[in-house]
């Protein structure tokens, strides 16, 4: 058929073609052959020919430049320096020549180095080694790749804490350097990290570094959190090119590159997710780690009602540059937290126009940002809009969460050449708004919505005075308004009016009323206000051969709320309601001074670093009761690097080094554990109902009370140790680390009981149909007159319940210490060219244990142990339990462990400019256990289903219950007494014996393991655009992993969860 | 050609035939299903004394409750019945009423919630019942208003107008002293069988003969005398706010009444299910013999409530509540929670309401052998669960109206589409 024939035919290659194709490959073969030849022979040196008459030096450069094109790097003020004039020609001389012509017998020397000229002044030193430690200074020039400036590169000196800022010609200069082994980061926005080492023994005059852009051209990239290696403490960095491959939307996105971490689907339409937690956090779990912004820290420390972590979901995280996760001992520098830090840092510097949308099931966000240099060294202007919607559920629109965020951040180094000050001003701020309609199908007027603004604001100066006294000064001064204003617009619609309890005093009154239907609008109304000034002085010095750095710091914040706090429109309070405007709360000021001395000793081919210092900060509140309150945290790192080759070698042990740490860390207490607040306990007396329509009369007896002063109350402190290796076999960087924080005092509320007295008026008494009540303040007696018969005088109304009930004070105090341990290994094993991939494995081992035997009262739910019900007594003894157990709960105590690890690779082809990466998430096992103590001995029992004790130890639980007793029990004559047989066999005390309802309460429990895998993509488009799109468990793994103790499966891993995002950049 | 031809008409006959064979056969057969039935044998087994009474007559009724097809049989003489059923699982219960005896009249129920036909049974499936005897006594509930009515805009206006009616049912007087009230632990009907049953010896599942009082135990206050209820007389009782909801809310009632009692102690502070009660009401309040928590309002649900009326005989009631032994925990529970428990025979009357076929009953069969259903579409329609008129004892007792009771609420009651005190 003729189908098969022109099929064939494809493969045919007409005769034309081949003739043309073999001409041109002969040509092109000729022409490689002869240049390969000219580069064989050796390249000829351009000749070059110029007239100098007369000039000077710089002048004969800048003609050089413009007649010859070519490129000169040089510091104007040295070749002023020299006041030789040139006066020759010159004809076909190489560029070499007429250079040695030019410099010679001056004080200036050159080199060329890839067809630029560098020109510096000769050291007058002398260059061998320079014993003595005084400063010198290195100069240099920062290029791109095309040889053309970079200005405002930072060039970081890290161990000595210098750095300078290069000029429009992309010249710099950093004074008071002192000699030794030098780590140099150079970084600017846009370009690619260069972190080098070098020796520095006197005065240079010509660094000479080249930057990379920042694409997936480049040979290697990170999309994993690395080790950062010149700060003593654990501590993680995350950069710009990680975040773009993850899609980081919420802050808390990153928690999955630490160590064993796990990816979680957060959505920014929950409240109480985007909370970070570090290590597991504390015994106040994540209340001790603190989140910075840029140098502002976030703080939830003037929240009254609850201790948690802050919640991140306002921040623009499109904007981010970088984040860094803090663990470990951290410096002194960094206060008011327990478990660790998490830094963020904005951008700041030139870019392109930026724009990126971003997809996923629950969330939208489109970001536009640029950063303008405004040329002539006067500093950048970055600009950057966000724009996200995160829904709750993606099929309904009417429950979304919205967040614009703007901000605006100033860059500029000043006086470059000799004492130069950074300052970056930034200004960000966030309008957020979630909304909660109903469905418009339910005919119901009510909504509710919540908007949460805030504004952000912070200025860093960082002068490097380079004295004898003074390396470096910062300043530092942050405030930041978070406005949250949440209205509820409700209906309430009952049978009768109803009583409202709102007296602020304590006493018998009668009672507001609420009408029997009515549409009401509560609005909380909260506006945070926050404020802090720090100032840091550091000086480097070297004695000897040990270089030392220290350093002092000083800083001052306040906290407090400026809203209005809980008010309902109309004045129509409901039941309870006490105005409480939260301008009325005193700020919270906080103190805080620290000096650090950093120590780095060098041995023969190693070296040992030691870091030391002390924190010292307090709380200040108007009105409070705690009169000393400080507190001092010591904090101590050290490092020893064992074996240290610096050599290209590519097998054996390269490098080792172990490093350990000590430290306290204190978490302030917050506003809602210093400032006492007025409490309110009400108890309805009498109710009647008079007359034909309904009419009620109510009154109520209040008390009006505070939670006790505790003298005794402890700062909430943890105690962290650290110790680890760090080793590099075979360019296998490993990396292990064993850490044991213990929370020795975090803060609890201990409730004590107290009896009351009240008593009731008999509503069975008839009451005339036109009455009128008085109550009397002191006593409860209530008295009603009839107005149809006013002679008849006022009747007293007989009481009907005489009773004492508990009812319970709170007092703030201190829970019982808890360890938290773990170990962390990060594997790199770096990559492997030929199939351009590189592995990493990371896992983390935690355990943690925590036994309470504090005492904890309880008001058993009874009435009366042996009066009739109907005289409506309540029960009067109060059970003191050990913490954790009740009437439902028999343990005291826990401990669990869990290991989880991760593999990534990454498959990055620069060539296509691709980057795919492959992580396996796994959960090996988990496991945990209830745990029974007091005094040494188990306190629960076994006992079968019709709660009769049975003998036999609790964890061979078999087919039984298990029950526990109160610790002890006291009457209202507060007299404690302790609780023993005779009291379980007393029907008066059973409602107290606590028994739970099921078999494996102390059981061990866990499961096995359990995998998933998720796959990120990124890939640049020509220069312009690159896209990333992720697949978090994109094999759907959701296995049914059984628990050892109940046998129930449940379903583990994350839900499949995809998403997209395309930035352009013009 | 041709020969294709022959070769497929030849084909298409061949099927053709053979499933018209199938289709021959079937008409053959009388049931195009007789391969998926069942026989189910019934037989009745009366209590000792009762053998040789008269066994025909007794009313069964078999419920699938996946497709809610209902299916009523009655007994022969010899106490048999038969049905043919396709398999899947049944609930079944009985119902026989002896003659009077004394005043009260001898009624034997029961009920099997699961009764299981399956595919791979051979032959017939026969089951034994064994009837228990309870007696219909003088005081029933009449009444129960639960579900709410409309308020003037459309909206639901519930909890707040519950009441129920005591009636006396006999010729005698009755007293209400001492009479207590209270409803069967859960409030509101389990999805799963309740954990106050066990698996008998024949493997069917059975509610204990013991009922567990949730919550609290209210009586009628007064010396044995002090509040008698003639034949044919009734008593109201709120159980929420006795109050005149018809001021704001004419479709409810008027429950501040001269006569009418309350469910009302000022130890329930909840003014919002608890109002004080309306003047009318003054020495009306039942007393409150046991609470067994904390909780500021007495619940009865407004889905599916199961009221008892019971009496505490012998013993002194207080003493009786008071003691731990006649108290249980949930078995299987955590919770502190007790509950008094009442052995059935105790009972006057008790009514199982359900708002779902396939909710699980809490009373036993003694007391209630089935349901009276009142779905939530019934909701918020001002319908009340009301008893039948017994026709036939109503002429036998002169035209004083008798109200059905075979402790059976699927033949006593029916709803009723007003509230009958609003006459």
């Amino acid at each position: 058929m003729n189908y098969d024939r022109q099929l064939f035919s494809l493969f045919k290659v007409p005769k034309q073609v081949v003739t043309t194709k073999l001409k041109g490959l002969a040509i092109t073969l000729v022409f490689t052959l002869l240049s390969s030849l000219s580069i064989l022979k050796g390249q000829v040196p351009k000749q070059y020919s110029i007239d100098f008459k007369s000039l000077t030096i710089e002048e004969s450069v800048k003609k050089m430049q413009t007649q010859l094109g070519i490129k000169f790097f040089y510091d104007s003020e040295s070749l002023k320096t020299e006041k030789k004039i040139i006066l020759k020609s010159f004809n076909d001389n190489t560029l070499l020549d007429i250079l040695n012509y030019i410099f010679e017998g001056t004080n200036l020397s050159f080199k060329i180095v890839n067809n630029v000229v560098t020109i510096a002044l000769k050291s007058t030193k002398a260059e061998k080694h320079n014993p003595g430690n005084s400063p010198i200074s290195i100069r240099g020039v920062i290029t791109d790749k095309l040889n053309n400036p970079i200005e405002m590169a930072s060039i970081f000196l890290l161990d000595q804490k210098l750095w300078g800022t290069s000029n429009s010609g992309g010249f710099f200069n950093i004074k008071g350097v002192i000699p030794g082994n030098v780590n140099i980061q150079i970084s600017c926005l846009g370009y690619r990290l260069l972190d080098t080492l070098v020796s520095i023994k006197g005065d240079i005059d010509n660094f000479y570094f080249k930057l990379d852009e920042e694409s997936l051209k480049l040979e290697s990239v990170t999309v994993t959190a690395i080790e950062n290696k010149n700060v003593l403490n654990t501590s993680l960095n995350i950069n710009r090119q990680t975040l773009d491959h993850l899609q980081v939307i919420s802050p808390t996105d990153i928690m999955s590159l630490l160590p064993g971490g796990s990816t979680v689907n957060p959505n920014l339409f929950f409240n109480y997710e985007n909370i970070f937690n570090i290590r597991g956090g504390d015994g106040n779990g994540s209340f001790g780690t603190a989140v910075e912004i840029d140098g502002i820290r976030l703080s939830s420390n003037n929240n009254l009602s609850t201790i948690s972590g802050v919640n991140t979901r306002f921040l623009s995280t499109s904007n981010f540059e970088s984040v860094e996760v803090i663990a470990g001992v951290p410096s002194v520098e960094y206060g008011d937290m327990t478990s660790g830090l998490v830094r963020i840092n904005q951008k700041k510097g030139r870019t392109p126009y930026s724009v990126s949308v971003s997809v996923r099931p629950t969330t939208n966000q489109f970001s536009f940002s640029k950063g303008f240099d405004l040329t002539k060294e006067r500093g950048i202007l970055n600009l950057n809009m966000e724009h996200t919607q995160a829904y709750q559920n993606p099929v309904s629109p009417y429950r979304t969460y919205i967040r614009d965020g703007f901000g605006a951040i100033y860059s500029n180094t000043f006086n470059r050449e000799k004492r130069p000050v950074n300052l970056s001003i930034s200004l960000n701020g966030t309008i957020g708004r979630l909304n909660t309609k109903p469905d418009p199908d339910i005919d119901d007027n009510t909504w509710a919505s919540v908007a949460n603004n805030s504004v952000l604001f912070g200025a860093n100066a960082n002068w490097l005075i380079n004295s004898k006294y003074i390396t470096a000064l910062d300043f530092n001064v942050n405030a930041s308004y978070t406005d949250d204003i949440q209205k509820t617009y409700e209906y309430f619609s009952y049978a009768t009016t109803r009583p409202a309890i709102n007296v602020a005093e304590s006493g018998y009154f009668e009672t507001n009323y609420i009408p029997v239907q009515f549409y009401n609008l509560k609005i909380v109304d909260s506006k945070g206000l926050n404020f802090s000034a720090n100032i840091k002085a550091s000086l480097n010095k070297k004695i000897g051969p040990i270089f030392n750095r220290i350093k002092l710091g000083l800083g001052w914040r306040s906290d407090g709320n400026i809203g209005q706090g809980e008010y309902y429109e109309d004045n129509l309070s409901p039941d309870g309601y006490r105005p409480r405007p939260y301008n009325e709360i005193p700020f919270l000021h906080n103190w805080n001074s620290y000096i650090e001395d950093n120590i780095t000793i060098p041995l023969k081919n190693t070296s040992l670093s030691m870091v030391g210092g002390v924190r010292v900060e307090g709380n200040v509140v108007k009105g409070m009761d705690y009169k000393n309150v400080f507190s001092t945290s010591p904090r101590f790192n050290v490092r020893y690097t064992i074996v240290d080759k610096k050599d290209e070698r590519t097998s054996g042990l390269k490098k080792l080094g172990i490093r350990g740490g000590w430290g306290m860390m204190e978490k302030l207490p917050s506003l809602s554990v210093l400032y006492p607040a007025d409490k309110y306990y009400d108890i309805m007396v009498y109710s009647k109902n008079y007359g034909t329509e309904n009419k009620y009369f109510y009154a109520a007896k209040t008390n009006v009370f505070r939670d006790f002063f505790n003298p005794n109350l402890k700062w909430s402190r943890s105690q962290n140790t650290e110790i680890g290796l760090d080793a590099n076999i075979s360019n296998i960087n490993v990396s292990l680390i064993y850490y044991k924080n213990r929370s020795i005092s975090p803060y609890t509320t201990e409730t004590i009981y107290q009896p009351y007295f009240y008593n009731k008026t008999d509503e069975n008494y008839t009451v005339p149909g036109n009455p009128e009540f008085n109550v009397d303040r002191e006593t409860g007696d209530i008295y009603v007159k009839d107005l149809d018969n006013p002679s008849l005088g006022a009747q007293l109304i007989p009481k009907s319940v005489i009773d004492t009930i508990f009812i319970a004070t709170g007092m703030q105090s201190n829970g019982e210490p808890s360890t938290r341990q773990g170990v962390e290994l990060i594997i790199d094993f770096g990559r492997i060219k030929s199939i351009n991939t590189s592995f990493r494995f990371d896992a983390n081992y935690s355990y943690s244990k925590g036994v309470d035997t504090k005492l904890k009262e309880s008001y058993p739910s009874s009435r009366h142990s042996t009066l009739p019900t109907n005289l409506g007594r309540s029960y009067e003894y109060i059970a003191y339990y050990l913490m954790g157990t009740g009437t439902y709960q028999t343990y005291n105590g826990y401990w669990k462990d869990a290991l989880r690890a991760n593999f990534t690779t990454t498959t990055h082809i620069p060539a296509i400019r691709l980057t795919v990466s492959l992580r396996l998430e796994g959960s090996l096992f988990t496991r945990e256990q209830n745990l029974t103590n007091y005094n040494g001995e188990e306190w629960a029992f076994l006992i079968d289903k019709d709660g009769n004790k049975v003998d036999g130890s609790v964890y061979n639980q078999k087919e039984y219950y298990t029950g526990v007793w109160p610790v002890a029990y006291k009457g209202f004559d507060g007299i404690i007494h302790p609780f023993t047989e005779k009291e379980a066999t007393d029907s008066r005390f059973a409602p107290m014996i606590g028994r739970d309802s099921n078999v494996y309460t102390y059981v061990e429990d866990g499961s096995g393991a359990y995998f998933m895998a998720n796959l990120n993509f990124t890939k640049e488009i020509g220069d312009y655009a690159s896209v990333s799109f992720y697949a978090n468990n994109f094999t759907k793994s959701n296995p049914y992993i059984r628990s050892w103790a109940t046998g129930i499966k449940t379903a583990r891993n994350i839900s499949f969860s995809y998403g997209a995002t395309l930035r352009i950049k013009f | 050609m041709k020969k294709n031809l022959f070769i497929i008409i030849s084909i298409i006959s061949i099927f053709t035939i053979s499933s018209c064979e199938k289709l021959f056969q079937n008409y053959e057969k009388d049931d195009p299903y007789a391969d998926d039935i069942k026989k189910l044998n019934i037989t009745l087994i009366y209590p000792d004394g009762f053998e040789e009474i008269d066994k025909s007559g007794a009313q069964i009724t078999i419920l699938n409750p996946t497709n809610g097809t209902r299916y009523s049989l009655l007994s022969n003489n010899e106490g048999k019945a038969t049905i043919n059923l396709q398999y899947g699982f049944y609930s079944l219960s009985v119902t026989d009423k002896g003659t009077p005896i004394s005043g009260s009249i001898p009624v034997f129920n029961r009920s099997i919630d699961q009764i299981q036909i399956a595919d791979t049974l051979k032959g017939d499936l026969n089951i034994n019942i064994e009837l228990v005897l309870s007696y219909s006594g003088q005081l029933i509930i009449k009444e129960i208003y639960y579900r709410g009515c409309a308020k003037p805009d459309g909206k639901p206006y519930e909890f707040y107008d519950k009441y129920l009616i005591i009636y006396n049912n006999s010729d005698d007087v009755a007293y209400l002293d001492g009479v207590c009230f209270g409803v069967i632990e859960p409030f509101a009907a389990p999805s799963s069988p309740t954990p106050w049953s066990y698996i008998n010896d024949e493997g069917q599942r059975v509610i204990r003969d013991t009922v567990p009082i949730i919550e609290a135990v209210w009586q009628f206050p007064g010396d044995g005398s002090s509040n008698p209820l003639q034949p044919g007389e009734e008593a109201v009782v709120a159980i929420a706010a006795a109050i005149d909801h018809t001021i704001l809310y004419p479709n409810s009632v008027n429950l501040d009444v001269q006569g009418y009692w309350v469910c009302y102690n000022q130890i329930y502070t909840n003014a919002n299910y608890h109002p004080s009660p309306g003047p009318n009401l003054s020495n009306h309040w039942l007393n409150l013999l046991w609470k067994g928590s904390t909780l500021k309002a007495y619940g009865f649900s407004t889905a599916s409530p199961a009221p008892v009326l019971f009496r505490i005989p012998d013993v002194d009631p207080q003493e009786y509540v008071d003691n731990p032994e006649n108290r249980s925990r949930k078995p299987g529970a955590s919770a502190a929670t007790e509950y008094v428990l009442i052995p059935s025979e105790w009972i006057l009357d008790g009514v199982e309401c359900l708002n779902s076929v396939t909710l699980n009953k809490r009373l036993p069969a003694s007391v209630d052998a089935t349901y009276c259903l009142m779905t939530d579409a019934d909701r918020y329609l001002s319908k009340t669960a009301h008893r039948k008129i017994d026709s036939e004892a109503t002429e036998k007792a002169g035209g004083r109206i008798v109200y059905m009771d075979t402790n059976n609420s699927a033949n006593d009651f029916y709803l009723r589409s007003t509230q009958s005190i609003k006459e």
